[in-house]
């Protein structure tokens, strides 16, 4: 049986791609398929490896996966299976040497940057580990990988395909994070919370170059780390890859990797045996450094690691329906770019992770957070909080979730502890528990604090560490509950030094019912820094809050220098009655009108002037009298050469900003403009994955009153065929940027023919022409946005 | 205030492909190219890859023995190379995350920035061009930089390209299923060396936007390759 820990290091073999290039692999074929034309070469190199003392070799099963084996022309099984048996065979009769299962990333880039939905790529590697189990492997080492999101699939399909210990390392550039942009500490955080047995690094740099990166690990990790370099920096000479360490500095650095507490090593591209032979040689006898226990509270995203108790943590509120009117109106439209707007702006108002919840009465929430958590992740690089009251939500969204995430929530109720804590135990995650339980919310402090050390004690049962779990002591309202704001705070103090857990608190419930709610708040907000709250759920946009924050954080020693807080105070002028807008771009000119604004292209003044145009008019009559006569005149602007497509899209944008005012304004009225507008539904077609050019369409033809449903980009006919009857639209605009897809719009086109008779199919897209549109059965061929907006017109 | 300003190369060849020549002289232009210009700069890791291969030509077939490239274009191009390097260069995915970032924020931005992109890939594979041309020996000239899916050159030898130089796919660039490079900023190409000057410029008759290339309808070249 394969045990990680021991007394000394665990040795690892070395390349094996390098070694078969050596005997007469060809550049581009697929080292596995050795496996079964040639099995003697790949033994062969195994008992080389084994000679020069390697305690573990790994199966020839890297790059096996259906894709790849579909190409060579066997399966994943066979492949996979013949490479056991040869590691077996190789192996022998020899004591304490062990096979491990190796799988390298599948070829193919995950959605969204690529195409490659998450559920499938589990599926690839499950196939690979249940061929691994099968064949007798000891354990699984997932290695290479240089997207997190990839490695998290391959880890939960080895979790759940199989009981072996699990090993998993990523390549790390010398910038010191990956080439998809994962830094070294959120690798730790996401594979410990994963539950893997060791993790690491290897391949693409040398181990000169790795020393950084292994010490930045070995500061964040809590369990078994191994380190594979390769032999130094690749070089082309004549045509062949050499490298540029020899063996015995390559054992040099090893030494001092062991030495500081590396436990597992090994060697990659561009080594050989002789490698193997001389760490064996260097470390072999070393005793190994006991494991040091590292663990904080602490979530990520990929490129963004967030250690609690730092320093304040803002946790941005926005991403909640509940009581913002338009939001609400927004997800029911499913216009899920508000969303993502919104997330936008609380990441430039300095939240540091974001709560999503997307609960809503008559929605389908577990998918709705589902895809919420996927389209903000696109966008949006800081950790997330999923909130949701039902499991079933929080389960899928911290599936497909990319990093670490906090769960909001679990509380003292059995219930609850049982359903929750299961989630974040398989996913990983951090989980937030509030202070009640079925009595309700205690109104002492010392009764909350007892709860949040009973969930603790629970979720430690489940196996998540006490460093993962944090603690909301809840803010009651203080106009119905005078004496609780002191309970409160009481609270947080006992569990910031009693239970050393990090702190949670929605601030803003407190001030419920009183004139002059951001003043309760933000003085809430500085009395609960001051008892130890680590991250306030508060709205990042509050600008008496954030300045409590900034000031906290001075007065606290966490803001160095009052660095931060000068640099956001240097232009400090005594508060005014009329708060500034916050402004992205250059110092905006005095406002001119909403015409002017939207002429002009400038977004800030647009929805300054609507602000000012609704204090006169209704709604309606603004968007009838000013949007679209300016509108109208932009666009012939446009056609006729005096603008280009970055001002068309600018005045396009002003509009938006003008849009969004005026929707509020009716949603605030109870009218609605929905019914007026022409409906049409927008997909980039299925296969096709760069959607620049549909969006602009989308943002140009919203902005000349269409009520546009988009579909995203990759759109299967069938969806297109649902969406145009469910929103029951006259209108379909289809885009196709390869003629590989142009194939596809045809399908689609077919599809809708038979299902949909009737709508008007407007296309376009790089590749097509006005003769390719009509032979593939279009309406219309549009080479431009407003060629758009013109065929939707007529 | 950006410390990087966007390289003059780079802002021309942006505001080409955008239609905007005339507006490089604008500050306000400019300044939004700077401030865009260093985000993406933030977001790049580049990757390059190139290998030279020996081929031999049969009729229209260009035989590498691991595997055949069919194409009249190619077999005519190449027709006095023995020899020929590809290439892939990549900006990398981080870029993809900024443009779907930058199209929520502002579209006219994300339009700005897809261009300075495009731009910049452009810029790298002329380095890598370059790093050819230094490369060649006495006798030996390059032909021009041909990617698939100019002229018959089918998009799928992008994947043979990738399966070359991506020993544990490290060319940092995937194919989906219908030949899209992912990520979306990444080139892959060839380059014959040849033992005669060639014409390097490349002609409308290769392009595969020929027919609706606004250029042509006004008589100019887009400049590519020029």
């Amino acid at each position: 049986m394969f045990r990680i820990n021991g007394d000394r290091a665990i040795i690892f073999d070395g390349a094996m791609g390098t070694m078969l290039q050596n005997r007469g692999l060809k550049l581009g074929d697929l080292p596995e398929a050795l496996n079964l034309t040639a099995p003697e070469v790949v033994r062969s190199i195994h008992e080389e490896y084994l000679d020069a003392g390697a305690d573990v070799i790994l199966a020839n099963t890297f790059g096996v996966n259906r894709y790849k084996a579909a190409k060579a022309g066997c399966s994943v099984k066979e492949l996979v299976s013949a490479a056991v048996r040869i590691a077996r065979e190789a192996v022998g009769d020899r004591k304490d040497k062990y096979v491990a299962l190796d799988i390298g990333p599948c070829g193919r880039i995950m959605a969204p940057t690529g195409d490659l939905p998450f559920e499938e790529a589990v599926e690839v590697f499950a196939e690979v580990v249940r061929a691994g189990v099968e064949a007798g492997v000891d354990f699984i080492l997932t290695e290479t990988f240089t997207d997190l999101y990839e490695l998290r699939a391959a880890v939960l399909a080895a979790k759940e395909n199989s009981n072996l210990p699990l090993v998993s390392t990523m390549s790390f550039e010398e910038s010191g994070v990956t080439f998809f942009g994962t830094t070294v500490e959120s690798m730790v955080m996401t594979l410990e919370g994963l539950g893997v047995d060791a993790l690491g690094v290897n391949c693409s740099l040398g181990p000169k170059q790795l020393v950084p990166i292994v010490d930045r690990i070995l500061a964040a990790a809590s369990i078994p780390v191994l380190v594979q370099p390769n032999a130094g920096l690749p070089s082309i000479v004549d045509g062949r890859t050499q490298y540029d360490v020899t063996p015995e500095e390559f054992a040099g650095y090893v030494k001092g990797f062991v030495e500081k507490g590396v436990s597992l090593i090994g060697s990659c591209c561009g080594t050989t045996p002789a490698y193997t032979k001389l760490i064996k040689e260097t470390v072999g006898s070393l005793p190994r450094r006991p494991l040091k226990n590292h663990r904080r509270t602490c979530v990520c995203s990929p490129s963004k690691p967030l250690y609690f108790g730092n320093g304040v943590a803002v946790i941005g509120e926005r991403l909640n329906p509940t009581g913002k009117k338009a939001l609400q109106a927004a997800l029911r439209a499913n216009d899920m770019d508000y969303v993502l707007r919104e997330a936008i702006r609380e990441q430039e108002q300095g939240a540091a992770l974001l709560d999503v919840n997307m609960g809503l009465p008559d929605v389908d929430e577990p998918a709705l957070l589902e895809r919420a958590v996927k389209e903000v992740q696109a966008v949006v690089d800081l950790p997330l909080q999923l909130d949701s009251s039902n499991p079933l939500a929080l389960e899928r969204a911290a599936r497909i979730y990319n990093g670490k995430p906090l769960i909001n929530s679990v509380n003292g109720k059995k219930e609850s502890l049982e359903k929750i804590l299961p989630i974040a135990k398989k996913y990983g995650a951090a989980v937030l528990g509030l202070a009640l339980d079925d009595d309700g919310i205690p109104d002492t402090a010392e009764k909350r604090f007892a709860i949040a050390e009973k969930i603790i004690a629970e979720a430690e049962k489940y196996g998540i560490p006490r460093e993962d779990v944090l603690i909301d002591c809840l803010v009651m309202t203080v106009s119905a509950q005078q004496n609780q704001a002191a309970e409160t705070l009481k609270a947080v103090r006992m569990v910031k030094e009693r239970l050393g857990a990090c702190t949670v608190l929605g601030v803003s419930n407190v001030s419920f019912g009183l004139p002059a709610r951001p003043v309760i708040n933000r003085t809430m907000l500085a009395m609960a820094l001051a008892n130890g709250l680590d991250a306030p759920i508060m709205n990042p946009g509050d600008a008496g809050m954030a300045e409590t924050v900034a000031a906290f954080r001075v007065l606290a020693s966490q803001d160095k220098n009052s660095a931060d807080f000068i640099a956001k105070f240097s232009g400090y002028a005594a508060p005014t009655a009329q708060p500034k807008a916050a402004t992205k771009t250059s110092p905006t000119p005095e406002l001119q009108g909403l015409a002017h604004a939207i002429a002009k292209g400038l977004k800030n003044d647009a929805r300054e002037a609507t602000k000012a145009e609704l204090a006169e008019k209704k709604p309606l009559d603004v968007i009838e009298k000013v949007l679209v006569p300016t509108l109208d005149a932009v666009g012939r602007d446009y056609e006729s050469g005096v603008i280009f497509l970055p001002q068309l899209i600018q005045s396009a944008e002003a509009a938006k900003a003008a849009f969004e005012q005026l929707r509020a304004a009716l949603a605030r009225d109870g009218t609605s403009a929905a019914g007026a507008r022409t409906k049409i539904v927008v997909a980039t077609v299925h296969g096709d994955i760069h959607d620049i050019g549909k969006n602009i369409v989308k943002v140009i033809m919203e902005n000349y009153d269409f009520d546009v449903t988009d579909l995203g980009r990759d759109v299967p006919p069938a969806k297109v065929v649902e969406a145009v009857k469910a929103t029951g639209a006259k209108l379909v605009g289809l885009s196709a940027l390869m003629t590989t897809t142009v194939a596809s719009m045809k399908e689609t086109i077919e599809l809708l023919r038979k299902e949909c008779p009737g709508v008007k199919i407007i296309v376009g897209g790089a590749v097509l022409t006005k003769d390719l549109a009509a032979k593939i059965g279009a309406d219309v061929y549009a080479k431009d946005a407003m060629a758009s907006v013109k065929a939707g017109k007529e | 205030m950006a410390e990087l300003t966007v390289p003059e190369r780079v802002l021309k060849d942006a505001a080409r492909l955008l239609e905007m020549e005339k507006w490089t002289q604008s500050p306000v232009f400019r300044r939004r190219a700077d401030d865009l210009y260093l985000r993406l700069r933030g977001a790049v890791r580049g990757r390059g890859r190139m290998t030279q291969l020996p081929f031999k030509i049969a009729g229209e077939t260009l035989d590498f023995s691991a595997f055949q490239i069919k194409s009249k274009d190619l077999s005519r191009i190449f027709a006095h190379c023995q020899s020929c390097v590809f290439m892939s260069v990549t900006l990398g995915p981080e870029v993809d995350r900024l443009l779907a970032r930058v199209q929520k924020e502002d579209m006219a931005d994300a339009v700005l920035l897809d261009a300075l992109a495009s731009s910049e890939v452009e810029l790298m594979c002329d380095r890598s061009e370059q790093s050819v041309a230094e490369k060649l020996k006495d006798g030996q000239y390059m032909t021009m930089r041909y990617s698939p899916g100019y002229g018959d050159v089918p998009l799928e030898v992008s994947a043979y390209i990738l399966s070359l130089l991506g020993v544990r796919g490290d060319t940092g660039i995937s194919m989906t299923d219908s030949f899209m490079l992912v990520p979306v900023k990444s080139v892959t190409a060839m380059i014959g060396i040849s033992d005669r000057p060639e014409l390097r410029a490349r002609s409308c008759a290769d392009c595969y936007a020929a027919e609706n290339c606004v250029y042509r309808k006004r008589g100019a070249f887009c400049g590519v390759q020029n």
